[in-house]
């Protein structure tokens, strides 16, 4: 059974390449540009980002056409640029505070629609919760920011604040409703971000 | 390198779910605290692995977006070629001491819409810096390598955000003078959806909006090379007062003769019309003031050539008042909508 990850041909296709042929280029750029992109992007959740990458790695698979090695597969080879781009913007984002909410809100909308129309990358999820933020009072925001972006228990908060843990329940959920009245659009966010 | 079986393994089993969409929150967290201890060489054995074996369906590019980066990616190895250079070396001393006007025009044939927010500087994720301006708007601003650019109403500028380290590149859509900081090493280069322009210190002028039939560019003085998108075997080097024409279908370029100070004119926010079909001098009238005309006379006026010249102490009523004088309409506004109807005379 021919394996669907390897483009027919694959070798003959890259010794052209090699011998500078640029059909040979577009063939193999064309197979794995889309597979490159899905794996960066789903790394990442950044759009802009993917895209970037995926230009720089074929860019550079061109410069270094005459100096590709055989001893590693072509599709390794081509995973050793992407890499040196990815994994310190990987690494910051998974180590963002609201991501791990993104991860729940993009998860969610895969099971429930699947469609493209809903693809919210995480830049733009955050563009979007900032925008709303904006409507919250500099106290509000910060009790959220505290509460959900960094999971402090409501306990500590009131304590910091030198207020009850009343008053701090009370904050955050004004500033919930306020958030959620901004972000309508994005409602399956909430079952998670906002309960 | 030391790495870790059982962690990798971990990992692997983590990053499986990551990449399919399917982590549950408390494997997130996990995923997120073995990445933090493990180094690049172990990220790397477990993700290449993952890159091997598996096919990742979920979020494959839109049609756009491959486009996109399909012409990015050409456009980027098409720089490279050593052929170019020659000519590129010929270019710098024709221009070296002169500075140079340019002024590249587009007949647009559809009118253009109001944007709401008339202003926007955003930077993206990618590093790339966009300055739009809203109809009726005009802005001045320095890039980084010192060269001044003043951005006509409608218009667009795009560079990256390591413009001048090694190259000095920017897209312009819509109409823009550049007063180029002189730089011999690192040539300045415009890029328009149909023509790239190619310059080494000069000041020139863009006009190239969208939707559009022929792009046009004219020189003041000193010289340019300009060189067809779709079909950069066609090249130009244009010399003052000469204007390249350029048909956006077939990609081919032609060379007139042509007034460059005219062209130029918007700088001195001036609009000079030398006649111009009148359905052209309504388009250069809605951007610039950012209003919307509705002409709802003879249509056969439309093609009626009118030259003309409006000062930058004129508004747009004295402007539009000039045209309904001059055949015979009448003329009234409700805000930024402007008619221009036929006089019933019963």
């Amino acid at each position: 059974m021919p394996d669907i990850n390897l483009l027919n041909n694959e070798s003959h296709y890259v010794n052209l390449l090699k011998d500078d042929s640029y059909e040979a280029y577009t063939v193999l750029y064309k197979f794995y540009m889309p597979k490159l992109y899905a794996f960066i992007y789903n790394m990442t959740r950044l759009k802009d980002f993917s895209e970037e990458v995926v230009q720089e790695t074929f860019i550079k698979l061109w410069e270094n056409r005459t100096t590709i090695k055989s001893d590693t597969s072509f599709k390794s080879y081509l995973f050793t640029i992407a890499r040196n781009y990815m994994l310190d913007e990987f690494r910051r984002q998974i180590n963002h505070p609201v991501f791990a909410e993104y991860i729940n809100y993009s998860n969610h909308l895969n099971i429930s629609e699947n469609t493209t129309e809903h693809r919210l990358d995480f830049q733009d999820f955050r563009a979007e919760l900032d925008k709303a933020k904006k409507k919250l009072t500099s106290r509000q925001a910060e009790i959220f920011h505290l509460n959900k972006e960094t999971g402090e228990a409501v306990q500590s908060i009131a304590l910091r604040l030198g207020i009850t843990e009343q008053s701090v329940r009370n904050q955050l959920s004004t500033a919930l409703s306020i958030l959620r009245k901004k972000m309508k659009n994005f409602i399956p966010l909430f079952l998670f971000l906002f309960q | 390198m030391n790495i870790s079986k059982s962690r990798i393994k971990r990992l692997n089993s983590l990053f499986v779910k990551y990449l399919h969409g399917v982590v549950a929150s408390d494997e997130l967290s996990e995923l997120q605290m073995l990445v933090n201890v493990s180094n690049d060489e172990e990220l790397d054995f477990s993700l290449r692995s993952l890159w091997l074996n598996n096919e990742y369906l979920l979020y494959l590019p839109t049609e756009e977006q491959q486009l996109r980066m399909m012409q990015r990616i050409e456009r980027s190895i098409q720089k490279s070629p050593k052929a170019v250079l020659p000519l590129h070396k010929r270019f710098i001393r024709i221009s070296s001491h002169i500075a140079a006007v340019l002024v590249i025009g587009l007949f647009t044939t559809v009118c253009m819409y109001l944007y709401r927010d008339n202003r926007r500087l955003s930077v993206y994720q990618n590093n790339e810096i966009t300055l739009s301006i809203g109809n009726g708007q005009e802005a001045g601003f320095t890039l980084p390598d010192g060269t001044t650019v003043r951005l006509n109403s409608g218009s667009t500028l795009r560079y990256a955000n390591n413009f001048g380290k090694t190259n000095r590149f920017v897209s312009v859509s819509g109409e823009a003078f550049f007063d180029v900081k002189k730089d011999e090493t690192r040539p300045f280069i415009v890029h328009t959806n149909h023509l790239n322009i190619e310059v080494l210190g000069t000041a020139f002028n863009v006009y190239a909006y969208d939707r559009v039939d022929f792009v046009e560019m004219t020189l003041l003085s000193g010289s340019v090379k300009a060189t067809s998108t779709k079909h950069p075997e066609y090249q130009i080097i244009a010399k003052p007062n000469e204007k390249v024409i350029c048909d956006v279908l077939t990609g081919k370029l032609t060379l007139q003769k042509a007034d460059a100070n005219y062209e130029a004119a918007w700088i001195e926010e001036e609009i000079v019309f030398k006649s111009e079909p009148l359905s052209r001098v309504l388009e250069k009238l809605e951007r610039k003031y950012g209003v919307c005309i509705h002409y709802e006379g003879n249509p056969a006026l439309l093609n009626d050539l009118f030259s003309g010249h409006i000062g930058k102490d004129n508004t747009i009523d004295d402007a539009m008042k000039i045209i309904a004088v001059h055949y015979l309409l009448k003329y009234e506004r409700k805000n930024s909508d402007l008619f221009l109807f036929t006089c019933n005379r019963e």
